[in-house]
């Protein structure tokens, strides 16, 4: 602008051909005519010193006219003048005004398609963001559903947790050894009953003894008999008869007590086998029960380590689960950046439009300021020149009432975003 | 395989060696057979107890209902690791003072 001012001070000196200093000096020269003319009539002296002035006036003013000359100034170096710069000067910044404008249409365009880039990303990320927060909201509900067990197992059924199966089984343990231990017991007690039982039947065994002396007694006996009735004759015949009958039952009674002693060997033998029997019954060894025992103690305490860490880890997971949730939130709050952005980009091409507009105006101004120039008169020239410095002015208001940027944000730290 | 069995007032002391099993019934049932007195006390040495097996177990449960069942007073001691695990597996710990 400042510039400009410049431009059209020196114009005003090169161009003009009458002016306010010709009207000066006419008017000079008529009252140095007037106060000549009153001297005359008084002193000569004094009239001679006023004319020698007067003269002096003049010379200094043709000297002056010499000097700045009245004809348009010119460049030095080229030769061309002024006004001629001057109408170069305006084509060169009507074509500036022109590629101002071209440039400003690209500028428009460009930043709409960075708008629209940015708003179509910004909505596919939000989308994406979107989907992401879901499926981590799915993982943390089946994370949930995991830990809080098995409450859709104990609709359906009675709920069997890994702790209670060791329990049941370390209590079967148990009693499975019980019983051992109980059958044992109660197989020595039995085995004490077969050895009772076993010499009351080997005291059968005695009595028979004395059962065979008594029945070989008689046997004795029921000979002596015998023989003393065969002493006695024809009279002794019908003792005969009798000591014979009590020889047979004798002898039956040996065979008797013989065949209750087969059958008592033969019991003796059953209860011996039965008692080995029992033995082994109550033999067992303890050794493989304590291996199972101690296994599957092992066992439990491995699955209980190995439940107890992956609940932990089942926990981590969903607590994973829970910040991917609130980045994903953070995310999406932080989108709004592609708003911010698209309306700096709308504000960017205002900004373009209002200085294509000053452009517009400046170059209308300057070629309407051609013609006038190709006539060359001064104060038309002025009048031109003070109507572009008004452009110019009215551009620099124009383009300083633009709003100022909605958008005061230049960072995209959390808390700092204001919505529009 | 021996058992030795030492009586002093109502003090029983048994000491017991080898493997402890069904072959030691007979020498087991005379302290079991034997009459029994109020307030008797049984100490059974088991150091040299190699083995059990559940006939073992079985005998010193019927030795512990000779001696008054819940009430009776029954020490084993000296008994080695592992055989201390066993009787602790029978949960004998809860029925006998064993050390």
């Amino acid at each position: 602008m400042s510039e400009n001012s410049e431009h059209s001070g020196e114009s005003m000196l090169g161009t003009r051909r009458i002016g306010r200093p010709h009207l000066m000096l006419y008017l000079s020269i008529s009252i140095y005519t007037t106060i000549i003319v009153g001297l005359w009539q008084f002193d000569q002296t004094l009239l001679m010193m006023v004319s020698a002035l007067s003269l002096g006036w003049v010379a200094a003013y043709y000297i002056y006219r010499g000097l700045v000359g009245s004809t348009p100034v010119t460049d030095k170096k080229t030769g061309i003048s002024i006004s001629e710069s001057i109408a170069e000067q305006n084509k060169s910044y009507a074509l500036v005004a022109r590629k101002i404008d071209d440039e400003n249409v690209a500028i428009v365009d460009e930043v709409n398609r960075i708008s629209n880039m940015v708003s179509e990303a910004t909505t596919e990320l939000a989308q994406s963001f979107n989907t992401m927060n879901e499926q981590a909201g799915q993982q943390k509900e089946l994370m949930n559903a995991i830990l809080n067990g098995q409450d859709n197992i104990d609709e359906r059924s009675e709920s069997i947790s890994m702790s209670d199966f060791i329990d049941d089984t370390s209590s079967m343990m148990n009693y499975f050894i019980e019983t051992i231990v109980n059958t044992s017991k109660e197989s020595v007690r039995l085995v004490y009953k077969l050895d009772d039982l076993c010499d009351k039947v080997v005291s059968i065994e005695t009595l028979l003894k004395d059962l065979k002396f008594i029945s070989d007694q008689t046997n004795l006996l029921a000979l002596n008999a015998s023989i003393e009735a065969a002493r006695a004759g024809e009279h002794g015949r019908g003792f005969a008869v009798v000591a014979d009958e009590v020889r047979n039952l004798s002898m039956s009674s040996g065979n008797f007590s013989n065949q209750i002693h087969n059958v008592v060997a033969e019991a003796v033998v059953g209860i011996k086998e039965a008692r080995e029997v029992i033995d082994s019954i109550a033999s067992r060894d303890m050794r493989f029960v304590i291996d199972a025992k101690a296994k599957n103690t092992n066992l439990s305490e491995q699955i209980c380590e190995i439940q107890n860490e992956a609940e932990k880890n089942m926990h981590a997971v969903s607590d994973i689960a829970g910040n991917i949730d609130q980045s994903v939130g953070e995310a999406i709050r932080l989108l709004q950046f592609g708003d911010i952005a698209t309306q700096l980009a709308m504000h960017v091409a205002e900004r373009s439009n209002n200085i294509s507009q000053v452009s517009n105006e400046l170059s209308t101004a300057i070629e309407s300021s051609e013609s006038i120039m190709a006539e060359g008169d001064d104060a038309e020239l002025i009048e031109v020149i003070n109507s572009i410095r008004q452009v110019c002015e009215s551009s620099i208001e124009h383009i300083d009432n633009i709003k100022c940027s909605p958008v005061s944000q230049d960072k995209m730290e959390a808390g700092d975003i204001d919505l529009f | 395989m021996s058992i030795n069995v030492v009586r002093k007032d109502k003090e029983v002391n048994i000491s017991i060696s080898g493997r402890f099993d069904f072959s030691m019934n007979n020498e087991f049932r005379k302290i079991l057979s034997a009459p029994s007195e109020v307030g008797e006390q049984f100490s059974i040495d088991m150091g040299a107890v190699e083995d059990l097996d559940s006939s073992a177990l079985g005998m010193l449960l019927l030795l512990r209902e000779k001696a008054g069942g819940d009430t009776a007073n029954i020490k084993i001691q000296k008994c080695r690791e592992d055989i201390i695990e066993m009787l602790k597996m029978a949960n004998f710990q809860t029925m006998f003072d064993i050390s």
